[in-house]
């Protein structure tokens, strides 16, 4: 092992170079910022559907879940407010503006996806 | 001449206390790295790795997974329970593929590829836990690519360092009176 690079290093690098690339290409395909409707999911149910193009007013809704979060709507975005978490990467997520933006508090078991036009009656996957 | 007095268990248990001290420190101070814009909040390089792969590559599979556990308490104790079961599932999945490599007939992969694969491991095991607990796998879309970059670029990092710290860290074995036979 004391050798740094070798053959399979290479290929290795390349195989996960690949997949990275091909992930990036397939998430952003399907992205898009029109008719956003984001869900708001908790203990891995969706609770909120909310659609982001008819928001007229900002406001606010603060779960019921422990440690509690507070989640911010407005016209095309959502986002985490606060936290009572203690690392609150969902606060530090910021703004979730696009198709397939998400947003995580992991100790409350909440979550926030947005998700893209029509998604419904759509294959999820397609191969040629 | 002075008779060594000490078992041989007992050197190993001490090079493995001071090991895991090096992986917590490591660990800590990245953690106190801000996060950086752009990138998913709570990526780091993952630098106690390299602790890690020297223990699993020149002391044991086992010892190198006790100091994944003692990694994950830590983070358990510090940072919450979930940020516990994270370095859990990263650290073990992690530890797994760099024993997995490691032990290849023929030893195929070098430093980098060990290394590559173990923080690409990590994130894997992260973000599968995630995707647990919030319910959903909608995580792996957005978080996946950026997160595969990432380890990848760790990854190499922490190889670089592991490549130029392991004369240091066999010294420190050797300190310790444990005799180390890597096999090339």
């Amino acid at each position: 092992m004391s050798k740094f690079i070798k053959k399979a290093d290479l290929i290795l690098l390349l195989i996960l170079l690949l997949l990275c690339g091909g992930l990036l290409l397939w998430s952003h395909r399907t992205a898009s910022e029109e008719n956003l409707t984001a869900v708001i999911m908790q203990n891995g149910e969706e609770i909120e559907e909310i659609s982001l193009d008819k928001v007229t007013e900002p406001y606010s809704i603060s779960l019921d879940c422990k440690p509690a979060v507070t989640i911010r709507v407005e016209l095309g975005c959502i986002y985490y407010a606060s936290a009572d978490c203690p690392d609150k990467l969902c606060v530090r997520a910021g703004k979730l503006q696009k198709a397939g933006d998400t947003a995580a508090c992991l100790p409350s078991k909440t979550l926030i996806v947005v998700k893209g036009p029509a998604e419904e009656g759509q294959p999820d996957v397609l191969t040629y | 001449m002075k008779k060594d007095t000490v078992s041989p268990r007992t050197k190993r248990l001490a090079l493995l206390g001071i090991l895991g001290a090096q992986a917590l420190v490591l660990s800590f101070l990245e953690n106190l790295i801000p996060a950086i814009p752009g990138l998913p909040p709570g990526a780091k390089p993952g630098l106690s790795n390299i602790v890690t792969m020297f223990t699993a590559a020149a002391i044991g599979p086992v010892d190198a997974l006790c100091i994944a556990v003692l990694k994950a308490l830590f983070a358990g104790l510090t940072r919450g329970l979930t940020a516990g079961l994270m370095s859990l599932a990263g650290g073990l999945l992690s530890t797994l593929v760099m024993v997995l490599l490691l032990h290849l007939k023929k030893n195929p992969f070098g430093i980098l590829g060990v290394s590559v694969a173990a923080a690409v491991a990590h994130n894997a095991g992260q973000l599968l836990v995630a995707c647990l607990l919030s319910g959903t796998a909608a995580l792996v879309w957005s978080y996946g690519p950026l997160l595969l970059l990432f380890g990848i670029l760790a990854g190499i990092l922490t190889g670089i360092f592991l490549k130029l710290l392991f004369p240091v860290l066999l010294k420190q074995s050797r300190f310790f009176g444990i005799s180390i036979n890597l096999q090339q």
